[in-house]
């Protein structure tokens, strides 16, 4: 997510977390999330840094060189 | 007084009341706040799932971008942020940066490891509490306040604060640190105060605990 947006979109990793975590409860979590969604804290748009390009050429460089 | 100011990245969503608070009053202090749009997330996410070295590279970016090193002796390079995760890495990035250097090379950028990162909370609490910022209160008389701090603000090896006892933003510089004993007039939001017990305490646990009770 960070290498795509540059930042975490806090609504899809929510989702995906709990779909991978918790697939059987995940309806148990609605109601939270509409209070959320409606106090405008789940944008459903992710915010993109500029230039990510720059950013995924630096963790590429960090793959390269191990773990520092 | 300008400062390079990076929100984090749940200001913008879950933790969007701190936008709005500092939106309120950034204007009333004259904090000039900016830069946001070219700093990525502190990482701080990724030491969760063991890619440290993902998260002290993409802190150093943040503290290189966007204009590579900083300028000694300029306010602007001052950093205040209202994300704890990205304050409390800054120590690590400073003694990563040898290690740093080659990835931020990679990306057209350099750090020099002398920005200092102050929490938004400190900003306020020590620069401008003596220029007043009590005075630009309004509406004291009728707020009731409860502090919370979180686990982070206050950790002890980066502290401005006392880590078990914070009361840096409701005590004005004369009011000392005696908790309870507190005149209105001492604190700097000049509010009654309401009780503060885990007002230090990590707020996803308290969460998970009301969650599954």
């Amino acid at each position: 997510m960070v290498n795509t947006y540059g930042r975490n979109h806090e609504t899809e990793l929510m989702t995906r977390y709990i779909i991978e975590a918790e697939p059987h409860h995940a309806f148990n979590f609605v109601p939270q999330g509409w209070r959320l969604f409606s106090n405008r804290r789940l944008p459903l748009m992710p915010h993109r840094i500029k230039n990510i390009q720059q950013l995924k050429r630096i963790l590429k460089k960090v793959d390269e060189l191990g773990e520092i | 007084m300008k400062y390079t100011y990076y929100p984090g990245c749940s200001v913008s969503a879950t933790a969007n009341i701190y936008r709005d608070s500092i939106d309120a009053i950034a204007p009333s202090l004259g904090l000039e706040l900016g830069g946001a749009s070219t700093t990525g997330t502190a990482g701080g996410r990724r030491v969760h799932v063991g890619q440290g070295a993902h998260e002290l590279a993409i802190s150093a970016r943040n503290l290189a971008s966007p204009s590579g090193p900083p300028r000694r002796r300029d306010p602007r390079a001052a950093r205040a942020t209202p994300c704890s995760t990205r304050r409390t890495t800054t120590s690590p990035v400073s003694r990563a940066a040898d290690e740093n250097r080659q990835a931020l090379e990679a990306g057209g950028l350099t750090y020099g490891g002398s920005i200092r990162v102050r929490h938004l909370l400190e900003v306020i609490c020590t620069r401008y509490r003596m220029r007043g910022a009590s005075s630009k209160v309004s509406r004291s008389s009728r707020l009731k306040v409860a502090s919370y701090y979180g686990c982070q603000i206050v950790r002890p090896e980066k502290g401005f604060d006392d880590p078990d006892e914070p009361r840096s933003s409701t005590i004005s510089p004369r009011g000392g640190r005696r908790a309870g004993r507190l005149s209105n007039e001492d604190r700097l939001l000049r509010a009654s105060l309401m009780g503060t017990e885990g007002d230090s305490r990590c707020g996803s646990a308290r969460t998970c605990s009301s969650t599954r009770s």
